[in-house]
């Protein structure tokens, strides 16, 4: 079972090159990607988010290889995917419609849609200013109401770009739990990146690495 | 002061009066600026938002251009409009000249600019982030040009406003291209340039109040919008 | 967005009542002083009736009505400036004129009337100890029938007006009065609009009466050989009911607070 299959894969964004000679990701792990600063780790998974199209190679995700140019197949297969950014931006609007913005693109029915925004509230701590425009947060604040409109998602994948940057220490254990939790039980998988290691221990058994922008993904076997 | 006084309480009684042909003139000037914004919006914020995204030297010499026409004279429009639209202009088949067709068409060229010229800035004080994140939590191109649209709309209401704002108080496009025809072609701005000739002042400042509150309804209106989504 | 489809809506609502206008329309250029004072209002009604049309009524100055109706921009003109009018149909822009009626012009001035002239029967002679005096006097300066009829008054008294008291308004006749009047100072003013602002003015007529302050109104139809699609027959008719006995006893009694403002004319015929 296999998540996504990299063959051949090569992206170029200026005159940065990441490869992906043959990578495998199995369904219902959780990856870490780590590497120093400019190693290529967002672009790793801007490739993954199938947003960006590779310049050369096969991507195939889900058992399905990707077709950019079917915008109908290519947008089912987008939505089986969560995509935190870096530095995530909020809309220009209450809390609770940023998270639900893409249960409504999904659209899930205004009853589960607020049935699923109110948990998701909940787990994450976001009572005190989920009635408040997003524009009006604290950095650490908007952080975990970007977070939250990603995993409300409920995907098949989770890709999670410093997932905990600027969000308070005391919520950090939080989020992670409750991003393990999802792995644990709606089988999700999370391929996220990280600059502490310690954090990429915590979360994961398959530390990702891009050296010289080629990503190598270190299996159960090679790690053993 | 008694005989500003003596003119706000007549043009008081005018209002409550709901005077004929004062409906009309006040009817004529809404219907012929809403026609002239709403087109000049249409056309105008699209416009805007695609010149906003180029960054080419001609695009920059677009947003000058304008810039500086955002300022123009209303006469000038109204002159120029006069001269394609009468019998000898290039346009005078058409028979336009005093007609409220006339009138929009010189409105709709004072509000494009303005229109499409505060739409390039509002739209360019945008995040560049918005459509990405849409993307990213799955919205196609049309979704997210939706959602990028929905985080200008304070700027373009904005826009649409000062466009509105021009062409409601304007006098000269008015005047020379509709002819201040009773009943047809009279606007506010016109109607209270001719009774204020006449010495009518009290019918004057009646349609003084009705400009002035439009423009009090149309920025309380905006306040509202802007106060729901807080 | 749902807002913009509301608006759209209500826009293409309002666009109806431009194109639902009923009957034909006939555009007529006119001076402002026939205008303001209602006449119109009182002599357009019955012919729209009758003919189940609509006069649109365009009023400026002489010069501007004939300025637009030498462009094919109207069908048919009521002004009043004779030699004007001459050239108008000569050039062929303009076919049967016929007249229609006369009012006359009023001298005013200040009531203290410093130029000295109050009581004269002679307008020349008026305006000669106005420039002798250097009082205030305001032109319409607009080229319209009235500023004409003032200019060849000057000229036919052998006189230049220039300097600072000579005032050039460019504005229509209630305007041109109501900045004499703030000024005080003197002002060529047809009689019905002075009539129609007597009880706001603080200006008192000084010379009238005289020959020379005779004003002359002429209906002429824009040539339907000039331009193809002026509504030459709708034109002719209003002529007709202009210089009718019927229209032409209801300019007769036309009054305005007790005072006669017209005297038909129509009776002399074509020109």
């Amino acid at each position: 079972m296999t998540a996504y299959r990299l063959d051949r894969v090569e992206g170029r964004w200026g005159n940065f090159v990441l490869r992906a000679t043959e990578l495998h990701l199995q369904r219902g792990k959780i990856y870490a990607v780590t590497g120093p600063n400019g190693c290529g780790k967002t672009s790793l998974l801007q490739v993954l988010s199938l947003l960006d199209r590779p310049a050369g190679g096969r991507v195939t995700c889900g058992g399905e290889r990707v077709d950019y140019d079917d915008g109908s197949a290519w947008l089912r297969q987008r939505r089986r995917i969560a995509y935190l950014m870096q530095q995530p931006y909020l809309f220009n609007m209450h809390v609770y419609d940023n998270i639900a913005y893409g249960l409504r693109l999904r659209h899930v029915p205004p009853a589960e849609t607020r049935r699923r925004v109110r948990e998701v509230i909940e787990r994450l701590a976001l009572e005190p200013f989920a009635r408040r425009n997003a524009h009006t947060l604290s950095g650490g604040e908007a952080q975990r109401v970007a977070l939250a409109r990603t995993l409300v998602l409920d995907p098949d994948i989770m890709l999670l770009d410093e997932f905990t940057a600027g969000v308070d220490q005391r919520y950090v254990e939080m989020v992670e739990a409750y991003v393990r939790e999802l792995n644990a039980t709606r089988g999700t998988t999370v391929v996220f990146t990280t600059h502490s290691s310690s954090q990429a221990q915590r979360m994961s058994d398959h530390p990702i690495t891009i050296v010289d922008g080629e990503v190598r993904a270190c299996d159960e076997a090679t790690r053993r | 002061m008694d005989y500003i006084w003596q003119g706000v309480r007549d043009s008081l009684q005018i209002i409550a009066g709901l005077d004929r042909e004062f409906l009309a003139t006040v009817f004529v000037s809404l219907k012929v600026s809403f026609l002239s914004t709403a087109l000049a919006t249409v056309l105008g914020v699209p416009f805007g938002m695609w010149i906003a995204e180029k960054r080419s030297p001609g695009a920059r010499a677009i947003i000058t251009v304008l810039n500086t026409l955002m300022s123009l004279p209303t006469v000038v429009v109204g002159l120029m409009v006069y001269s394609f639209l009468s019998r000898r202009g290039p346009l005078g088949e058409w028979g336009l000249l005093y007609t409220q067709t006339a009138m929009v068409i010189g409105q709709f060229i004072l509000a494009f600019p303005i229109i499409a010229g505060l739409s390039v800035s509002s739209v360019a004080g945008l995040d560049k982030r918005i459509r990405t994140t849409a993307r990213s939590l799955g919205a196609d191109t049309a979704q997210s040009f939706r959602m990028f649209l929905r985080e200008a709309r304070y700027g373009i209401l904005a826009a649409v406003m000062a466009g509105f704002g021009r062409v409601f108080a304007e006098v000269g496009v008015s005047m020379m291209l509709g002819g201040n025809i009773s009943g047809y072609t009279r606007n506010i701005t016109t109607a209270m340039a001719l009774e204020t000739n006449k010495g009518e002042f009290a019918f004057g400042i009646a349609l003084g109040l009705v400009l002035l509150t439009v423009a009090l309804v149309v920025n309380i209106l905006f306040s509202l919008f802007r106060e729901r989504s807080r | 967005m749902g807002n913009f489809f509301k608006s759209a809506i209500l826009c293409a609502l309002l666009f109806l009542p431009i194109n639902g206008w009923t009957g034909e329309t006939l555009r007529l250029a006119t001076t402002t002083s026939t205008y303001e004072t209602g006449l119109l209002d009182q002599l357009l009604p019955p012919f729209e009736r009758a003919h189940n049309c609509t006069v649109h009524v365009i009023s400026v100055g002489t010069g501007k009505a004939m300025q637009i109706a030498r462009n094919g921009d109207v069908d048919i003109i009521l002004v009043h400036a004779r030699r004007a009018e001459a050239a108008f149909v000569a050039e062929g822009y303009g076919v049967n004129r016929r007249d229609v009626m006369v009012n006359d012009f009023v001298l005013l001035g200040p009531a203290d009337d410093p130029a000295g002239i109050v009581g004269l029967r002679d307008a020349k002679l008026a305006l000669r100890r106005i420039m002798a005096a250097r009082q205030t006097f305001v032109s319409r300066g607009d080229d319209s029938g009235t500023h004409k009829k003032e200019r060849s008054l000057w000229q036919r008294a052998e006189l230049t007006p220039a300097g600072a008291w000579y005032l050039e308004a460019g504005q229509g006749m209630s305007a041109t009065l109501r900045m004499a009047d703030e000024k005080n100072g003197y002002v060529m003013v047809d009689r019905a609009t002075y009539l129609f602002h007597r009880d706001k003015i603080r200006l008192k007529p000084v010379v009238e009466g005289d020959a020379d302050l005779f004003n002359p109104y002429g209906i002429i139809p824009v040539s339907p050989y000039k331009y193809a699609h002026v509504k030459y027959e709708l034109a002719m008719a209003l002529v007709a009911w202009m210089t009718s006995p019927e229209c032409q006893r209801m300019i007769a009694d036309y009054g305005w607070k007790g005072s006669l403002l017209f005297h038909p004319s129509a009776a002399g015929g074509d020109r």
